[in-house]
């Protein structure tokens, strides 16, 4: 179980971790969301996008 | 004989046929084909039995009709039997039959296949007609696998007492002795319909044996799937949340820069030491000081975790 979650698990880091350097996030940081919001709410709703297909 | 069931039957008897036998297997064997002759060093070996069955043709060829042939017979004793292992083999054949073995082998093969018991279809599938569609294509390149590779259905049904006639007869009732492309409609349709027939050991029908395992199996997998997916996002947001730091080590593969960003969002100010401890951080988790310590702590963690 842990070991098959390792390769889901590095997938969508990389998903994440490209999510969070999108200018939009960087606007909603601007914006003074709280760091919180802004992972659950902007990088979390953009990155189910691949996982969803990738699931 | 396990395949028939408690008591010896032979499928052919009574002449009722092979099918109506089937209605009393009582086997839980599964009739399937394997690659195990194909591949694992196997093949090689199977290699060795054609040949011999080559040669044993080739000299049984001397004898002409006649397998009473004195003459053949004394040759046959005087050239092979009385040498014994004196010579090399190969020699001592040809002595005995001076036809060349790859003569021999291109002659005889057709029929050293043809009687054997272990025959495996090598046979080439006929050219496929130019489909675009890609479902049909693998629905024939399926097909075209287990033809290949599976062999003959008739042999393993027929068990040990298989004698020709009896092969043909099951091939008959099997259809396999018609032609691919018949076949291949066949299979198509049954995939079309999902009406499989039944299946060879238990007389069920395989859409109904489908039918009752694909809940069950659904009712693990799902959840499973589910609980697999919402923890692997849990934990990617975690390590994506965390990122630049000693919990992310393939942050460090990117430039400084996006690393650093990350890493000033979630700690307070640091630019340029940032990307130097994350340097090192990455060098030392890329593996230990030398072996013992790669095998004491490193190599353990796998060993845990699996």
């Amino acid at each position: 179980m842990i070991v098959s979650l390792a390769p889901d698990t590095r997938l969508y880091r990389s998903f994440f971790s490209t999510r969070s350097n999108q200018d939009y996030v960087r606007t909603a940081r601007a914006k003074g969301m709280s760091e919180t919001r802004v992972m659950w709410v902007h990088v979390l709703r953009n990155a189910s996008i691949p996982i969803i297909t990738q699931t | 004989m396990a395949l028939f069931g408690e008591r010896e039957v032979d499928p052919m008897q009574d002449g009722s046929g092979w099918k109506a036998n089937t209605g009393r297997l009582r086997s839980r064997h599964a009739v399937s084909g394997t690659f195990g002759h194909l591949v694992g060093g196997y093949g090689a070996g199977y290699y060795g039995y054609m040949w011999s069955e080559v040669l044993a043709l080739d000299m049984l060829s001397v004898y002409g009709k006649n397998l009473m042939n004195p003459v053949a017979g004394r040759r046959f004793r005087e050239l092979i039997l009385s040498k014994g292992g004196k010579g090399p083999p190969p020699k001592l054949c040809a002595s005995f039959s001076p036809r060349s073995l790859a003569k021999a082998f291109s002659k005889n093969h057709r029929t050293a296949r043809r009687l054997s018991t272990r025959h495996v279809r090598l046979r080439r599938p006929p050219p496929l007609a130019n489909h675009s569609d890609p479902a049909r294509g693998r629905a024939a390149a399926f097909f075209f696998l287990f033809t290949w590779v599976g062999g003959d259905p008739a042999y393993l049904l027929a068990g040990k007492i298989s004698n020709p006639e009896q092969i043909e007869s099951i091939r008959r009732q099997l259809g396999v002795d018609r032609p691919f492309h018949v076949q291949l409609w066949i299979f198509i349709q049954q995939i079309a319909t999902g009406d499989f027939g039944e299946s060879w050991s238990t007389n069920e029908k395989v859409s109904a044996i489908f039918a009752t395992r694909l809940g069950p199996s659904l009712t693990v997998l799902v959840p499973l799937l589910a609980v697999d997916t919402l923890l692997a996002i849990a934990a990617a947001m975690l390590v994506a949340y965390v990122r630049g730091s000693l919990t992310d080590p393939h942050g460090h593969d990117r430039t400084g820069t996006s690393a650093s960003r990350s890493a000033s969002s979630s700690t307070s100010s640091c630019s340029s030491t940032c990307s130097r401890t994350n340097s090192a951080g990455f060098r030392s988790r890329a593996g230990g000081n030398g072996l013992t310590e790669n095998l004491l702590r490193f190599s353990l963690l796998p060993i845990i975790v699996g």
